[in-house]
């Protein structure tokens, strides 16, 4: 996050390969600041999960470095890298207490037996387990379970955490509650946290800067206000939230950034954002969010007409869904005010977007 | 009608499969002096026989000393080797796994005769060390295949955890791993004390008078001297497998309880 500290973890060009051939990481280059929160987000098999197994010391990188506060660990194993780590299926050992789970890294360290339990003590207190001490993992929730994980993750004070999908076995509520509890501890320690995860959303609250996977690929790295804002390519676009994929082709180009874009679906021109340079009658994607479509009065210069297909209700909002097939269909976001509650499917509503929320790539390639 | 056919059948089939079993047990209480049913009367006497005889006590002591070497011996081995092939991905991984439980498949006797020849060769046939050897070798297979069973079960997780946590990858097996395959084990362990206790072709072709094991003596005693001793000598066997396999389910049991809670 912050530039002036130098960068605590650095992986260097390195490549990845369980058989030889496909390479399930590939050139990856990152690196990560001390004391932020950085999310590695993405499908599965896009290499996310390798890339922590690597920093863990459960997998060797096949070629380039990484380096811990300048220091080359790749020889280094596991037990001696002290990393705290948090798994999806939380890994406690059934056949210990909650307490004897916390103690171990501890007894590891040849710490003394007082202030073991004191630390221990303090520990289930910051995760407000204060009171399963003596419980064995069987007889914990799922979210209980996941907190004496991560307690067991920190109490030996580790240089850094690294989390893979911890929330990904928890249901809704309790994975939004557990993401602000993460979160309060990442402020509270002040230590480094690289978290991994599929789920957008997450990445988008918790992070300092979160890093889209694909292919073994870092496709972009950046804050989430980066990432959601400006995506780097289609991929990253329709990755990070939702996201409408529109056909178009390039009308007219001019000076700046702007330029006009034909939509094939719903027959009208439109304005929007390029960030590189387009020739007209070049076959384009436009990617607009469903939040940043309004609905606007007739008339309304460049704006444009369409018809609804579909109506959904959200309870907070509604869904109107425009187009004729799915694949090329076009979903926005209203407040239950800003429509007549009259609207039915098969109206035409008039249709406006800030030209810089909608961003153009290349047809086909997913990585423009 | 069908109702109680097949539970009748299926009694049927089971006393079929154990009552032979049960035959030796009036015998071995017979106050005659030959192997005949139905028995003159009863007595203790084939079981005082057995009890104050040199023999058949040195047959005994001999079969405990290989039994508990053997389970040993091939209890660390298998452990260690279904480990190894559980944890480590190569190529040939099967091929070791089937050469593995080759002593298994192979013909006893033909197991026996070049353990025989071998032995021989390294001057370690005719002593109970190399009893000892040729029973690790065939029950070696049986705990690799019990611990490879727990395995599968073991979530590996639990492992690299221990290691994030900084334990050696030997404190880490030994406090993480082992409690958590020890049915398997325990179990892999109990069967290889069963094989080796009940092992005769190999006792056969390497053990001298000296070296006799209880089935080594038993058969003797059924070829040279035909005493009713040799059934007082197999009810005591036969209750000890109870003995056995009642430590096996226990064992059972305890593991069946800890998968639960590590799936959770």
């Amino acid at each position: 996050m912050n530039q002036q500290t130098p960068p605590h973890v650095v992986f260097r060009d390195v490549d990845k390969s369980y058989d030889g051939k496909n390479r399930v990481v590939s050139g990856l280059n990152l690196e990560i600041a001390k004391n932020e929160f950085l999310t590695l987000l993405g499908p599965s098999g896009s290499g996310k999960t390798t890339t922590l197994m690597m920093l863990a010391g459960f997998e060797a990188p096949t070629a380039g470095s990484i380096t811990f506060e300048g220091r080359a660990i790749t020889d280094v194993p596991t037990y001696k890298r002290d990393f705290g780590m948090v798994f999806q299926n939380y890994a406690l050992f059934p056949h210990m207490t909650v307490a004897e789970n916390l103690a171990f890294p501890l007894r590891m360290r040849k710490i003394g037996k007082s202030e073991i339990s004191d630390r221990v003590k303090k520990t289930l207190d910051v995760v407000k387990l204060g009171d399963f001490a003596d419980r064995k993992p069987l007889q914990l929730s799922g979210g209980q379970a996941q907190r004496v994980a991560l307690a067991r993750s920190i109490v030996f004070d580790p240089k850094m955490v690294l989390m893979d999908e911890p929330l990904g076995a928890l249901d809704k509520q309790l994975r939004e509650h557990m993401q602000l509890e993460i979160k309060r501890l990442h402020h509270e320690l002040n230590i480094t946290m690289l978290y991994v995860t599929h789920d957008q959303t997450e990445a988008l609250t918790m992070s300092d800067r979160v890093a889209v996977f694909n292919d073994g690929k870092i496709q972009q790295i950046g804050t989430p206000q980066e990432m959601y804002g400006a995506p780097a390519n289609k991929f990253v676009a329709s990755f990070m939230g939702e996201n409408n994929s529109l056909n178009g082709k390039v009308t007219k180009t001019g000076s700046g950034n702007e330029i006009s874009v034909y939509l094939e679906d719903f027959g009208a021109e439109v304005q929007v954002t390029s960030s590189r340079a387009r020739e007209v009658g070049q076959s384009v994607k436009v990617m607009v969010r469903p939040e940043d479509v309004h609905v606007a009065p007739n008339g309304t210069q460049g704006a444009f007409t369409a018809k609804i297909t579909d109506i959904v209700y959200y309870g907070d909002h509604l869904r109107l869904v425009f187009g004729a097939s799915a694949e090329s269909s076009l979903t926005i976001r209203v407040q239950h005010h800003e429509i007549s509650a009259a609207l039915e499917p098969g109206a035409e509503v008039t249709l406006k977007w800030q030209p810089e929320h909608a961003l153009v790539f290349k047809a086909g390639d997913v990585l423009d | 009608m069908m109702r109680f056919a097949v539970p009748a059948f299926a009694i049927l089939v089971l006393v079929f499969m154990i009552s032979p079993i049960f035959v030796i047990f009036p015998l071995s209480f017979s106050s005659g002096s030959v192997l005949t049913l139905p028995v003159p009367g009863y007595s203790l006497q084939w079981y005082e026989d057995f009890f104050f005889s040199e023999r058949w006590l040195s047959a005994t002591k001999n079969s405990f000393i290989v039994g508990f070497a053997t389970m040993f011996l091939a209890g660390i081995l298998g452990t260690m080797a279904a480990f190894g092939i559980n944890y480590s991905d190569f190529r040939g991984k099967k091929l070791i796994l089937a050469a593995l439980s080759l002593p298994m498949i192979v013909p006893l006797i033909v197991t026996a005769t070049s353990m025989f020849l071998a032995f021989s060769i390294v001057g370690i046939a005719n002593s109970l060390s190399g009893l000892v050897i040729a029973h690790t070798i065939i029950a070696a297979p049986y705990v690799v295949i019990t611990v490879l069973a727990s395995l599968q079960t073991f979530d590996m997780n639990l492992l690299r955890a221990a290691l994030s946590l900084g334990a050696h990858p030997i404190t880490a097996f030994r406090e993480v791993v082992m409690p958590m395959i020890m049915p398997g084990v325990i179990a892999g362990a109990i069967f290889a004390f069963a094989t080796s206790f009940d092992e005769l072709v190999i006792a056969i072709f390497i053990t001298g008078p000296g070296q006799f094991t209880l089935p080594r003596q038993m058969f003797a005693g059924l070829r040279e001297f035909l005493s009713p001793t040799i059934s007082a000598a197999a009810v005591i066997m036969v209750l000890l497998s109870f003995v056995l396999l009642f430590f096996t389910e226990l064992v059972r049991q305890r593991g069946e309880r800890l998968k639960a809670s590590s799936n959770e």
